[in-house]
C-alpha cells in the first residue's frame, strides 16, 4: 500500500518536472525568441527583395555557373533531416525500444519542423513562387514522369502521416496538460476532440500500423524520390548514379539521429531533465551515428573512385574540383574534421565508461550535421559548374540574400520548435 | 456519436482509393489519346487550351502531326560570325538580361576533332565561346542550340508541364505556367535553358509582336522559331547565315533539302550517349575552313 502511495507520488512528481518548463518562463527564453524574430524579420526582408527583384540577386546563373544552389542544398538537408526522427520513434513502436522513449517525440516534432523548411526551400527557390500550387493542380499529369512531383506526393503523404502520428500519440498526455494548464485549456481541448477515456489501446494499434507505413515511406522519400532529382539525371557529372538512393538514404538516416542527440542534449541540459533521459540513450545513438557516418565515408569513397578510376573526362573533371580543385581545402576539411574525426571519436569514447561524456556527444553531432549540410551543397553545385559542352568555366559564391535566407530557415525550424516546447509535452507523461 | 466500425472504415476508404484510381486512370488515357502517333512524351495541355494560347501568341494552329522539324549545321561550312545568335536575339525579344543567349557558337580547336562529344577537356584545350576575330585559322566552328529532342528529359521531369513536346516536334515552353523551379535547366545535357533572373526587358521599338514576352523567374529556349516555321517560313538562324552552314526542314520528308543533306553526308548528334534523340545534326561537307 505504501509502495504504491510512493510510487504514484513519484510518478506525479515526474510529471511536474516535465511540465515545468511549459509553466516557468525565464526571462532568457524571450530573448533567445527576440533573437530568432530578428534572424527571421532579416530574413522576410531579403525574400522580399528577392521577390521584387527575381532570383537575379542570388549568385546562381546558367549556364555559366550553378542553377541551383544554397535553397536546394538545403532542401535535400531538411527533407533527409526529416527521417531519422520519425525512424526513431517508429523503432520504438515496431521494435519495441523502450529505452528510446524519452527522445521518440523529440525526434516526431523534429520531422514535421523539418519537412515544413524543406517545403518552404523549394518554394523559395521557385522563380513563381506564385504559382507554387499549380505544382498540386497539374499533378495528376506530373507525377507520372516528373521528380519534382513525387518529391511533393511523398512528402506530403509522409507530413499527413507523421503530424497524425505525433497527435494520436500525444493525447493521452495533453489529457494532462488539460488539467494543469486552465488558461490555454483550449488548445488542449480542441486537440483532444472526441476523446474517450479507453481509447490509449486503439490509439496504440494504430499508431502501430502508422509505423509501418511510416518506416516504408521513409525508404521512399530519402532512399528514393529526392536522390532520383540528381540520380537520373544524366546531363550531370556526378549526379548520375543508381548509387544516390542508398547514398542519400544513408545521410539521412545519419543527419537526422545526430539532430535528434543534438536535441535531446540541450533539453536535457536546458530543462534539467538529467533523470529522465538517461544516459544510455546517447550513448546507444552515439555509437549509431558513428557507424553509419563511416559506412557514409565508405559510400562517398565508392562514388569518388567511380568518378575517377576509367570514367567518362566530365566526371573525373567534377572529382577533381572537389579533391584538388577549388573546392578541395574546404571538401577534404568536411571529409576529416566534419565526418571521420568526429564519427571515430563517438566509437572510441563509448568503448570505455570512463570515456563516454555527454557534450562531447551533443558537439559531434552538432558538427556532424553542419557538415552534412555542407555536404549537400557539395552534391547540388560542382556537378552544375561542370556542364558538358565546353561553356566558359563559372562559380558560385552565395551572395548575402541566400545567406540571410539560409539562416531565416533554420530560424523559423528553431522557432517552431521552441513554441512547441512551450506549449506541448515533449516527453511522454504515462497514464494517470 | 456513432462509431464507425473498421470493416466499414475499410470499405469505403478501399472504395474511394478505388475511385481516385479509376478516374485518374480515365484521365491518363484521354491525356495519351492526344500524345500522337509518335509516341512522344504527352503535350498535356487540352487541345481547346492549347488552340487559344496559340491564337494569343499569334502563332497560329496548323501543327502538322506529319512533320517533324529539324536541322543539319553544316560545321565545315560555318565561319563562325555569330549572325544567327544575334538575329535570333532580335527576333525572339530574348532581353539583354539573358547571357548566353539562346544560340552560342563554340570556338573549338583542330585537335577537338569532330567527335560529337565536346568535352571540358577540349575547353581546357582552349574550346571557348568568348571569342573576338573569326575566322580564324587553326579552329572550327561549332553553334549550339535547343536540340528539340525525341526524348527530352526536360519535358519528363517538368512538374507542371510547362515545357511539352509538339507533335511536329518542337520542344516548346508555355511561359504562364512555368513555376521556374529550374529542374529543366539542370536536366538538359545542353544546357540549352536560359532563365529569367532579372525584370526583362526589350525596347519597345525592337519588339518583335510574333513573338510573347517572357515575365521574370520563367525559363525559356529556342523555339526553332515557331511562329515562322509553322506559316511555312525558314527560322531566323537559317536565313540569315552567310554562308548557309544552317538547313532546315521536314526530316520525315525524305525530299526535303535537310533529309536531302543528311542522306549525302555523314554527320554527328551532340552528346548522342545520354539518350536524348536530339534533332539537330552535325555535318561536314568538305573541307574545314582555310584562309
Amino acid at each position: 500500500m505504501l509502495q504504491r502511495v510512493a510510487r504514484a507520488q513519484g510518478h506525479n512528481e515526474r510529471i511536474e518536472q516535465l511540465l515545468r518548463p511549459m509553466l516557468q518562463t525565464s526571462p532568457l527564453f524571450y530573448v533567445f525568441c527576440g533573437i530568432l524574430l530578428t534572424i527571421i524579420i532579416w530574413f522576410a526582408y531579403a525574400w522580399y527583395i528577392q521577390l521584387t527583384h527575381g532570383l537575379g540577386v542570388t549568385a546562381m546563373r546558367t549556364p555559366v555557373g550553378a542553377a541551383w544552389g544554397v535553397y536546394i542544398a538545403s532542401f535535400v538537408f531538411f527533407a533527409s533531416m526529416a527521417h531519422g526522427g520519425m525512424a526513431v520513434s517508429a523503432s520504438v513502436r515496431l521494435l519495441k525500444l523502450r529505452r528510446l522513449l524519452p527522445v521518440a517525440r523529440m525526434g516526431e516534432v523534429l520531422t514535421a519542423v523539418c519537412l515544413m523548411m524543406a517545403g518552404l526551400s523549394i518554394v523559395i527557390d521557385m522563380g513563381r513562387p506564385d504559382r507554387a500550387f499549380s505544382m498540386l493542380f497539374y499533378w495528376p499529369q506530373r507525377v507520372v514522369s516528373s521528380p519534382l512531383s513525387w518529391d511533393m506526393t511523398v512528402i506530403i503523404l509522409y507530413f499527413t502521416l507523421s503530424a497524425s502520428y505525433l497527435w494520436l500519440t500525444m493525447r493521452s498526455d495533453l489529457l494532462h496538460c488539460e488539467k494543469r494548464f486552465s488558461r490555454r485549456g483550449i488548445i488542449y481541448r480542441l486537440l483532444l476532440i472526441g476523446y474517450q477515456p479507453g481509447e490509449k489501446e486503439r490509439v496504440d494499434r494504430l499508431a502501430w500500423w502508422l509505423s509501418i507505413a511510416i518506416v516504408f515511406l521513409i525508404v521512399m522519400l530519402s532512399g528514393g524520390v529526392i536522390p532520383w532529382i540528381f540520380g537520373l539525371m544524366s546531363s550531370r557529372p556526378g549526379w548520375f548514379s543508381a548509387l544516390a538512393g542508398p547514398y542519400f538514404l544513408t545521410a539521412a538516416i545519419a543527419s537526422s539521429i545526430a539532430a535528434v542527440i543534438l536535441v535531446a542534449g540541450i533539453l536535457r541540459k536546458v530543462y534539467h531533465w538529467q533523470e529522465h533521459i538517461d544516459p544510455a540513450i546517447f550513448k546507444g545513438l552515439s555509437v549509431f551515428l558513428g557507424v553509419v557516418s563511416l559506412f557514409y565515408m565508405y559510400l562517398t569513397y565508392a562514388e569518388q573512385i567511380t568518378m575517377r578510376y576509367a570514367a567518362p573526362e566530365a566526371e573525373t573533371m567534377v572529382s577533381e574540383m572537389l579533391l584538388q580543385g577549388e573546392l578541395a581545402p574546404l571538401y577534404w576539411g568536411m571529409l576529416i574534421l566534419g565526418f571521420i574525426v568526429p564519427s571515430l571519436m563517438l566509437i572510441i569514447q563509448a568503448m570505455r565508461p570512463g570515456w563516454f561524456s555527454i557534450t562531447r556527444t551533443v558537439l559531434a553531432s552538432g558538427v556532424i550535421i553542419a557538415a552534412f549540410w555542407l555536404k549537400r551543397f557539395f552534391i547540388v553545385v560542382p556537378s552544375l559548374l561542370r556542364p558538358l559542352l565546353p561553356f566558359p568555366t563559372g562559380t558560385y559564391q552565395p551572395t548575402w540574400i541566400e545567406w540571410s535566407i539560409l539562416a531565416g530557415t533554420f530560424a523559423i525550424a528553431v522557432l517552431i520548435y521552441t513554441l512547441y516546447l512551450k506549449i506541448l509535452p515533449i516527453m511522454e507523461l504515462g497514464e494517470e | 456519436m456513432r462509431q464507425i466500425e473498421r470493416r466499414d472504415f475499410l470499405k469505403y476508404a478501399g472504395g474511394l482509393v478505388g475511385v481516385t484510381l479509376l478516374g485518374q486512370y480515365t484521365r491518363l488515357s484521354l491525356t495519351r489519346e492526344n500524345a500522337g502517333a509518335s509516341g512522344a512524351v504527352n503535350p498535356v495541355e487540352s487541345k481547346a487550351v492549347r488552340a487559344k494560347m496559340r491564337a494569343a501568341d499569334g502563332l497560329g494552329t496548323d501543327i502538322d502531326p506529319g512533320k517533324k522539324f529539324g536541322l543539319a549545321i553544316d560545321v565545315g561550312a560555318c565561319i563562325g560570325c555569330r549572325r544567327c545568335m544575334w538575329a535570333c536575339k532580335e527576333e525572339n525579344n530574348i532581353p539583354d538580361t539573358i547571357t548566353p543567349l539562346w544560340i552560342e557558337v563554340f570556338r573549338m580547336e583542330d585537335s577537338a576533332g569532330l567527335t560529337g562529344h565536346p568535352s571540358m577537356e577540349d575547353l581546357l584545350n582552349g574550346s571557348t565561346t568568348s571569342y573576338e576575330k573569326s575566322p580564324e585559322e587553326g579552329h572550327w566552328y561549332m553553334p549550339a542550340q535547343c536540340n528539340h529532342c525525341d526524348n527530352p528529359p526536360c519535358v519528363k521531369v517538368c512538374p507542371v508541364g510547362a515545357t511539352y513536346k509538339d507533335k511536329d516536334g518542337l520542344v516548346l515552353m508555355d511561359y504562364d505556367r512555368c513555376i521556374g523551379c529550374r529542374f529543366c535547366v539542370v536536366a538538359c545535357p545542353y544546357s540549352a535553358r536560359r532563365f529569367n533572373w532579372s525584370n526583362p526587358s526589350v525596347a519597345a521599338d525592337k519588339v518583335n509582336p510574333l513573338v510573347p514576352l517572357r515575365p521574370v523567374g520563367v525559363v525559356e529556349k529556342c523555339t526553332f522559331c515557331v511562329h515562322r516555321t509553322r506559316q511555312g517560313k525558314l527560322p531566323r538562324c537559317v536565313e540569315v547565315c552567310p554562308v548557309g552552314a544552317r538547313h532546315f526542314g521536314d526530316l520525315n520528308n525524305p525530299d526535303s533539302e535537310v533529309s536531302r543533306i543528311l542522306k549525302a553526308n555523314p554527320g554527328f548528334r551532340l552528346l548522342e550517349e545520354v539518350n536524348t534523340k536530339p534533332n539537330i545534326w552535325y555535318i561536314t561537307r568538305g573541307k574545314k575552313y582555310t584562309r
